[in-house]
């Protein structure tokens, strides 16, 4: 999630850059995908994510959420000429799940709802395969700027 | 309370759990309505790479994973539970090199849903994270050996 893999979807070299610049992406096979103007976190499904049996496990679909934010909040700095200086981040994260996660791969989209100068909240919504009937929602706050003195991540 | 399922058939049980195998995480210590886990410092978990400083998704996880078990260990017998909402306050950042504890209570089990609160720390009064959560109980379920 460095600015340098965003910078390659946004000048069209790529349409699926790996989060490799965050181990714990690349651990759970995320990639983000520019569809036009927005940025979709993709979950390349691996057995290892199974939680309760055929059933992805709650803390990856959380994880999906979260990278999905942080992928929108890198991709609309870069859009908006005012491109983070850091990864945000998560100071707060709620999760909503609605279906259970099938052994399939995950998608997440995420839109902010309000950036302002230390903090953004921004929602997210995880499905796999119809994106009208979520597996998740997650509503997160992030840091986004200023002193790193709360939050963790 | 399900005290006919003693803690080395629950960690058994948490150790077929693919996500937390994949982790390392593992039961640490259960009592009815109460569970602990701990995840070891694994590179792969980190956010930034620099700081080396955890993932908030690898906590979540840990986070879901120990209220689950609280909730499981809460009921009267197995049966499969499903987390219906969480939230998480980071609080600081998770310590490089340092394995991370989690602890959960489910305080309340009504006859679908059970409530549930826990955190996450390197010793027991400095957590790092908070998280309080809701959980669904499958009653229609027969007892499969559904871990949380």
């Amino acid at each position: 999630m460095t600015p340098e893999i965003l910078a390659r979807l946004a000048e069209g070299a790529a349409d699926e850059v790996a989060l490799d610049a965050i181990p714990y992406g690349a651990y759970l096979g995320a990639s983000l995908l520019r569809e036009e103007d927005r940025i979709l976190l993709r979950l390349r499904f691996d057995p290892g994510q199974i939680g309760a049996p055929g059933r992805l496990h709650g803390g990856v679909i959380g994880a999906a959420l979260e990278f999905a934010a942080m992928g929108e909040l890198m991709w609309r700095g870069l859009r908006s000429g005012a491109p983070l200086a850091h990864l945000p981040k998560p100071i707060s994260l709620t999760v909503d799940f609605l279906r259970g996660g099938r052994p399939v791969d995950t998608y997440a989209a995420a839109s902010i709802i309000r950036r302002g100068r230390r903090v953004a909240s921004v929602r997210a919504s995880a499905w796999q395969g119809d994106a009208a009937r979520p597996i998740a929602e997650g509503l997160m706050h992030f840091l986004v700027a200023g002193r790193s003195d709360a939050a963790g991540a | 309370m399900i005290r006919d399922l003693p803690l080395e058939t629950i960690s058994k049980m948490m150790r077929m759990v693919p996500q937390l195998a994949a982790l390392g995480a593992e039961i640490v210590a259960l009592e009815p309505a109460r569970a602990i886990m701990r995840l070891p410092y694994a590179e792969h978990l980190v956010a930034y790479r620099e700081s080396g400083v955890l993932a908030g998704g690898a906590v979540f996880t840990l986070m879901d994973s120990v209220m689950g078990a609280a909730v499981f260990s809460a009921l009267d017998r197995p049966l499969p539970v499903a987390t219906l909402d969480l939230r998480i306050d980071y609080l600081k950042p998770a310590q490089k090199g340092v394995e991370l504890l989690a602890r959960a209570e489910c305080y309340r089990v009504t006859h679908h849903v059970a409530f549930v609160r826990g955190s996450a720390y390197h010793a027991p009064e400095d957590a790092v994270a908070q998280a309080v959560g809701t959980f669904i109980i499958d009653r229609g379920a027969r007892a499969r050996g559904a871990a949380p």
